[in-house]
């Protein structure tokens, strides 16, 4: 074979030489897992209270910090080949920010088999943090197979502003929590986006916990609240999620401002209390879900000023007990507004003086207090066949069912108990940043429209 | 004439399928679909999963043993109609008979609801887990409408 000397030499130069520009890129860029990683060193060498930034790269290994200091990536990629945990902290005021934590191929592969189940704790959690006082993770990125982050027994623990992602679109294949917390305390949750995991934050025997500006989405659960206590979340979303708030064995929480929407799984729920004491919604929209909102065994529950909208059942309970306030609410566009068990004669649909906005309620205010003159009778004949024969859904608006309703509406059957809204509202009003406008403010406004319109036209006619 | 074969076939086919028995096997989990009869959460840890296959061979799932025990102690009228209770052992992972299996109560277990219960397929699995975990204690079926549920 003739091979052109001339040409071929300089070739093989430059062939070895982009060969050595490329395998220093890779090893100034990339730590490999065997042994102590360059992270892990980085960290030792740090004195504690200070900071270790992680030079730009990719990095696969795990790490201990068991000193309080502040790990910080500047365009980090952090990868778990083998779905090991990435980051345990066994150390007080320990922060961890500017990171993107990745799943290796590899892992998805060992780890998500679709279809199979795995128990609770597998796969690993990307971040444990155990016994840990002062704990921030903030601006991170974590995609996730098992928990983002797993915690246990710490105190003043800090999540904000972070992105997390599962796998997997089905959500029994996806990963765990994005933030999987058990006895911990002084809690606060801040402005993360959570993205196809199975419960957005699983909290479980939490004290003091702050759930504020989060978006979870395509998620099973967006909160899960198990024996926890003094919980206040405000202005999350949750949408389309299996169930937006799920509150069991809970004490003391407040929901307010929140938007719980699209919970449209068959089982789907804005909000579902479970065994829960003392909780309050207040000012959230509770819109198109499969139940907006569902009670069952829980106690001395106040949900007022909420829009309940859109969706299949409004307010449904089980087995509910006392105390319950519901007052100032506004009930519309629900296929059913109320769903409850017949048993429940301890349900009253109102405060005080105080009752709600109902659409489905057809009588006339005539001493236009806007307050209905007659109480708002909740479970219709419709709402009784519905809940013994779901699928009687198929009569919906039929007429028969609409002519039924609606006599039972004008001239109710005596019954033993009944629940009932005994001030239903005639007229609503939207709370808009600051300012309240009414559904009669409209409907003035549209009437002097209408009137100028009219005047207008008769004058101008006149003028011709 | 001709027809007298089908109508005969036809009457056949109605009079055997009014005389099928209601299969009282367990009812497969549907982790997509099937919530606890009781808490509504999800049945997704298959190892704590129970149901209740009535007479008629319709099922009543849970996501836990207490949520079934609380079901029962709210449907004891209904009783009669309850068929077969079905657990999954916690060593083999399989339905099984509650009456049959054993059960092993410590708080420190973690089960969906918190009920610190899990079942086993006999009483040298029950007794090795204790030992292996060195708690717990002992439950046959009979104790269990008599254990205290609080969730832990």
């Amino acid at each position: 074979m003739n091979i052109p000397m001339k040409t071929t030499i300089p070739k093989l130069l430059s062939m070895t030489y982009f060969l050595l520009i490329f395998v220093c890129f890779f090893n100034l860029n990339s730590v490999q897992a065997s042994g102590e990683g360059f992270i892990q060193k980085e960290i030792n060498q740090a004195a504690p209270g200070e900071k270790v930034t992680i030079p730009s790269g990719t990095y696969e290994e795990t790490v201990v910090i068991d000193k309080p200091i502040t790990l910080e990536g500047n365009n980090v990629d952090w990868i778990s080949e083998a779905g090991e945990t990435l980051v345990t902290i066994e150390a007080d005021n320990v922060t961890i920010q500017g990171i993107k934590f990745k799943q290796g191929d590899q892992t998805l592969e060992q780890e998500m088999i679709p279809g199979e189940e795995f128990s609770p704790n597998e796969p690993k959690p990307t971040i444990r943090v155990t016994s840990s006082s002062s704990f921030t993770f903030q601006d991170n990125y974590v995609d996730t197979i098992g928990s983002g982050i797993f915690g246990e027994n710490n105190h003043n623990f800090t999540v904000e502003n972070n992105k997390f992602t599962g796998v997997y679109s089905s959500f029994i294949d996806q990963g765990l929590a994005a933030v999987e917390l058990y006895e911990t305390d002084e809690v606060y949750i801040e402005e993360n986006l959570v993205e196809n995991v199975l419960d957005g934050f699983y909290l479980d025997s939490l004290s003091h916990a702050n759930i504020i500006n989060n978006t979870v989405k395509n998620s099973r659960y967006a909160t899960h609240l198990m024996y926890s206590s003094s919980i206040l979340g405000d202005s999350n979303r949750f949408q389309d999620n299996v169930n937006g708030l799920m509150i069991m064995d809970t004490t003391d929480a407040v929901f307010s401002e929140n938007t719980l929407v699209d919970q449209f799984h068959v089982n789907g729920y804005g909000v579902l209390m479970y065994r829960s004491k003392g909780i309050e919604l207040f000012d959230n929209e509770i819109s198109r879900n499969i139940t907006g909102i569902k009670l069952e065994e829980a106690e001395r529950v106040k949900i007022h000023d909420n829009i309940v909208a859109g969706n299949q059942k409004g307010i449904a309970w089980e087995r509910q007990r006392e105390d319950f306030e519901f007052h100032n609410n506004i009930m519309v566009s629900n296929v059913l507004s109320t769903q409850g068990d017949d048993n429940d004669e301890a349900i009253t649909l109102y405060s005080g003086k105080k009752g709600n906005y109902w659409d489905d309620y057809n009588l006339v205010d005539k001493d236009g207090d806007r307050i209905g003159e007659k109480p708002y009778l909740a479970g219709s004949i419709y709402d009784s066949l519905l809940s013994a024969k779901p699928e009687w859904q198929l009569f919906m608006n039929s007429p028969a069912m609409t002519i039924w309703s609606q006599v039972t509406e004008w001239l109710p059957p005596p019954q033993d108990a009944q629940v009932m809204d005994a001030y239903p509202q005639t007229d609503y009003s939207i709370k808009q940043s600051n300012s309240t406008f009414s559904s009669a403010g409209y409907g003035w406004m549209g009437l002097i429209l209408l009137m100028t319109a009219g005047t207008s036209v008769f004058y101008f006619r006149k003028e011709k | 004439m001709k027809k007298a074969p089908i109508v005969m076939t036809l009457m056949a086919s109605v009079v055997l399928g009014a005389c099928q028995q209601a299969s009282h096997d367990a009812h497969a989990i549907d982790h997509d679909v099937d919530t606890c009869e009781i808490c509504n959460m999800a049945i997704n840890n298959r190892q704590a999963a129970t149901q209740i296959v009535m007479e008629d061979g319709s099922a009543v799932k849970f996501d836990d043993i207490g949520c079934m025990m609380q079901y029962k102690e709210e449907n004891k009228e209904e009783a009669d109609n309850f068929h077969t209770e079905y657990i999954n052992s916690y060593d083999e992972q399989e339905w099984a008979d509650a009456a049959d299996s054993t059960f092993v109560y410590d708080e420190d277990i973690n089960t969906p609801m918190g009920n610190g219960v899990i079942s086993f397929s006999s009483l040298e699995e029950a007794e090795t887990f204790i030992e292996e975990e060195g708690d717990g204690e002992l439950l046959e079926y009979e104790n269990l409408a008599e254990h205290d549920w609080d969730s832990y």
